[in-house]
């Protein structure tokens, strides 16, 4: 393989697995509450940033993960508890308003808070290097990203498909009634969906600082919208479907911009809602793998 | 065990259960029959914690105490061993047969006493264990409904209530259905059954309440409502 | 003395009557503030009438149909560059767009071509951008025109030669004035009026409600959607047109995302498919976001306001979700124009 493809490969895997792990919490929440989640993407914003405070007072990197895990996880059980609780139960667009609001309040409190200018944000200096690899190499921080989210998503599989709490998430997401029935406290597997969807997404944020070396308040809209984009592709409400459709949609954008002239690249985002627009014009229903879509 | 004073249920504007009133003594099987509308699911759901009543009372006593099903969590009232198996089954279907077991089994934590559950539930319904590793919606209609009470008695409930498990099922599942209501009733469950198929209800129950619109209109021992004129012509289609 | 008026006429002579007496009282204070006020809240004002026409005109998706759209800022985006362009002086075209097209280049239109033109360009848009995406329920339609905004903005941004990338156009002359805005907010207003309390606007209701009762009744509910969707893209246009040829630019970031945001709450507070709830929130909100604006500035917490706005909005989902009147119109205002209790909530 030719070290531009395999660059362009790589790349390609990297942003798509930031766009993976926006998209499984983008799904594990709709799946549970059936909200399409408009602030999921301020949580890579909040994540990015927290980095960027974690990085000035001195706390190692690894810390830093686990934190702004922690952080993500929290701030994403806030949310709910405080906005989306009171409104469950409530037709679905004055919840899909109100995520529109709480994301309002997030970035206009970041902007409030930081002012709109860029930041740099810098990983360390080891992760600038190239790892070859047979011939061609790629850069560490490509690297660091895929294999980390990787790992990122095994957990999650292994809590979903293979824990108490997991089970319990998918069978709430299916039948709340019956979940109840079971004992189930749907507050508290609502709550648990928020707070690791929401811990991937934070995460995500210090890729999303890594890989680009900028962060701006408003950073997180572009993404989840495309994590929406990524669940389309891949089958609203399914986590493997998330998580292949964020692939997809990475290397595609990538794709996009590599083999197209260069004045076309900056369409790259228009590129990828009219993809959206083209999917839905192909296969309106067909990509969904959940049908039933109203739950009583 | 179970006592029910005066309840009064509104569901959206509709006032659905007025001044409904009943008792369920301990190893009891009392059976609750009705026309279709008549209140019964949703006096279930009430007992269970997800309706709220708007006035009344309902209280379980166990030996573990006494618990005021108005105002508990659901999940605190499943955890006091008051059992739901609702009516049109609710399995989950995307989850495999064992998984839906296991939830049924939420609430308890010994890893040996829901090994045991789990064994009996699958001694009484074979095919639950032979489909274990199945998606619950690949299961026919009556295995969906045996799993649906083996999921509810992996709850080891005291007060097990079963809202129609006979619906739109084949004779020979009935009969298999009512076998182990009966086998239930012999370990010493108290059970409060719904059903449409009045015959076959009164004929096992110790005790039985009528409801129309909303209301508890005959109570009596379950062979004595079946000999009542009034039973016999709306419910079990004896002309006088 | 009201009787029941027959829902075959909307605008019973009454009506009308009492439109244009309602339409005159306006106009006439319209006149006074602008020969009283300073520039300023006049200009604001017409930026007030702007805005509640925008509400309004949202309300045909939002409101009436039940469809969630937020792809508003995206065909005010069309329709301000497709009339900057029109208007655009001809002498002044070379230095500006050197790489426009022989017939643009040549072409320099009045304001009211070039609106009505930018409003059938948008229209002509949403039918084609409808025919997938108006498929869609809930949510995913509110995505879907989120991303029209991304794809219009990066057409602006990118096609040079047409818009002058992401520095916009410039020194568009300055056509508009208070009264354009005031005409267009009664046009916008007696159009949703007409069409809410017309056969046209039952389907739309009963799409609404019940989409499958609606179609049993032998309502077309793709056609009605996309009726919606074309009549609030060519309003939303022409705004568009009409507030750029105020502020005298336009560029890609003009009309954002936080305006589609700040739309649909004033739908919300005004109550989802009230006309006349659209409007004073419209108001409201345009007043107090000015109102802070200073406070924000002495401060220097920008974005201040727009915090104070979505919280009130949730607040209002809360307490309130409904809004304003539901989805009917107050009683005096049905009572002097006509109408029935149609679409109030019970
Ligand atoms: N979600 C709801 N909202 C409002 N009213 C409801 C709701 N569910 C049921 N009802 C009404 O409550 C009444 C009692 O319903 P319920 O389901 O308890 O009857 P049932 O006796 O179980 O009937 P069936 O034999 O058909 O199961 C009915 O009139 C029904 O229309
Ligand atoms: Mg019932």
């Amino acid at each position: 393989m030719s070290q531009y493809l395999f660059q362009q490969l790589v790349n390609g895997l990297s942003l798509g697995s930031l766009y993976a792990l926006v998209a499984i919490g983008f799904s594990m929440i709709y799946g549970i509450v059936r909200l399409i989640n408009f602030a999921h993407g301020d949580l890579v914003m909040i994540g990015a940033f927290s980095t960027l405070a974690m990085i000035a007072v001195g706390v190692p990197w690894p810390l830093i993960l686990v934190f702004v895990l922690m952080i993500g996880a929290v701030a994403g059980m806030l949310i709910e508890s405080v906005v989306f609780r009171p409104i469950r139960g409530a037709p679905q667009v004055t919840g899909f308003i109100a995520t529109l609001a709480v994301s309002i309040v997030i970035q206009n409190s970041a902007l409030l808070l930081l002012t709109g200018q860029q930041r740099n944000f810098v990983f360390p200096a080891f992760m600038r290097q190239r790892v070859p690899l047979g011939g061609v190499s790629a850069s560490l921080t490509d690297m660091v990203i895929i294999c980390l989210t990787l790992l990122l998503i095994a957990i999650l599989f292994f809590i979903v498909y293979r824990t108490r709490l997991g089970t319990a998430m998918r069978a709430t997401a299916e039948n709340l009634m019956a979940a109840r029935l079971m004992g189930v406290s749907v507050n508290r597997t609502i709550l648990a969906a928020f707070a690791i969807g929401s811990a991937l997404a934070a995460v995500a944020g210090v890729f999303w600082g890594g890989k680009f070396g900028q962060i701006d308040p408003l950073l997180g809209f572009v993404p989840g919208l495309k994590a929406f984009v990524a669940c389309v592709i891949g089958g609203v409400g399914s986590l493997g479907g998330a998580m292949l459709g964020g692939y997809i949609l990475g290397l595609a954008e990538v794709l996009f911009v590599g083999l197209l002239p260069q004045e076309l690249s900056g369409y790259r985002d228009a590129f990828v809602f009219l993809l959206l627009i083209v999917i839905l014009l192909v296969k309106p229903s067909g990509l969904f793998v959940r049908h039933v879509e109203d739950r009583a | 065990m179970l006592e029910v004073r005066g309840l009064d249920v509104f569901r959206g504007a509709t006032h659905v259960l007025k001044d409904v009133s009943f008792n369920v003594a301990r190893g009891e099987l009392a059976a609750l029959i009705g026309a279709n509308g008549a209140g019964k699911s949703t006096t279930l759901l009430t007992l269970s914690g997800l309706l709220r009543p708007r006035s009344g009372l309902a209280v379980m006593r166990t030996e573990g105490g006494e618990i005021d099903l108005t105002r508990a969590s659901a999940e605190r009232i499943v955890r006091a061993g008051l059992i739901h198996c609702p009516e049109g089954r609710q399995i989950f279907q995307s989850l495999t047969v064992a998984e839906n077991l296991a939830m049924g089994a939420y609430t308890r934590s010994r890893r040996e006493e829901i090994a045991a559950a789990t064994a009996e539930v699958h001694e009484l319904f074979p095919i639950l264990k032979e489909r274990a590793s199945l998606p619950a919606g690949s299961l026919s209609g009556g295995e969906q409904m045996m799993l649906a009470i083996g999921r509810a008695l992996l709850a080891s409930p005291k007060l097990l209530l079963l809202d129609e498990p006979s619906l739109g099922l084949a004779p020979k599942v009935v009969e298999t259905i009512f076998d182990v209501i009966a086998r239930l009733k012999a370990q010493g469950v108290t059970i409060l059954l719904i059903e449409q198929n009045a015959v076959m209800a009164l004929e096992i129950a110790d005790r039985a309440y009528v409801m129309e619109n909303g209301r508890i209109v005959l109570a009596g021992a379950g062979r004595e409502l079946m000999d009542n004129d009034r039973v016999r012509q709306s419910y079990l289609g004896v002309p006088l | 003395m009201s009787k029941t008026v027959p829902d075959e006429t909307p605008l019973p002579i009454r009506g009308f009557a009492a439109a244009a007496l309602v339409a005159a009282a306006a106009a006439a204070a319209v006149w006074l503030a602008q020969a009283s006020l300073s520039d300023y809240v006049v200009t604001l004002l017409a930026v007030l009438f702007l805005n509640a026409a925008l509400a309004v005109s949202l309300n045909f998706t939002n409101g009436f149909t039940g469809l969630f759209s937020l792809g508003h800022p995206a065909f005010m985006t069309i329709g301000a560059y497709v009339a900057a362009i029109l208007t655009f002086p001809e002498r002044r075209k070379g230095t500006m767009l050197p790489g426009l097209p022989e017939f643009l280049a040549t072409t320099e239109l009045s304001l009211l071509p070039a609106i009505l033109i930018a409003g059938a360009v948008a229209a002509v848009v949403a039918l084609i951008v409808g025919f997938p995406v108006l498929r869609l329920r809930g949510h995913y339609l509110a995505v879907a025109t989120l991303g029209l905004i991304v794809i219009i903005q990066s057409l602006a941004t990118n096609w040079d030669t047409i818009t002058r990338g992401g520095s916009g156009l410039s020194g568009i002359p300055r056509l508009t004035g208070i009264w354009w805005a005031f005409g267009f907010m009664l046009v916008v207003i007696a159009a949703a009026w007409r069409i809410k309390f017309s056969s046209l606007g039952r389907a739309m209701m009963a799409t609404r409600e019940n989409e499958l009762a609606a179609e049993c009744v032998g309502i077309d509910t793709v056609r009605v959607r996309m009726l919606a969707f074309v009549l609030g893209a060519f309003f939303a246009a022409v705004a568009g047109a009409l507030l750029v040829h105020l502020i005298s630019v336009v560029t890609p970031r003009t009309y954002s995302v936080l305006l589609a945001f700040n739309l649909v709450v004033m739908v919300v507070i005004g109550g989802s498919g009230s006309i006349i709830g659209a409007v004073i929130a419209a108001s409201a909100i345009t007043v107090l976001s000015e109102a802070l604006r200073p406070v924000e500035e002495s401060v220097g917490l920008y974005g201040m306001s727009q915090v104070i706005v979505a919280l009130a909005l949730i607040l209002v989902l809360y307490l309130r979700p409904q809004g304003l009147f539901g989805s009917g119109e107050p009683m005096i205002v049905r009572r002097l124009f006509g109408g029935d209790r149609f679409g109030q909530t019970p």
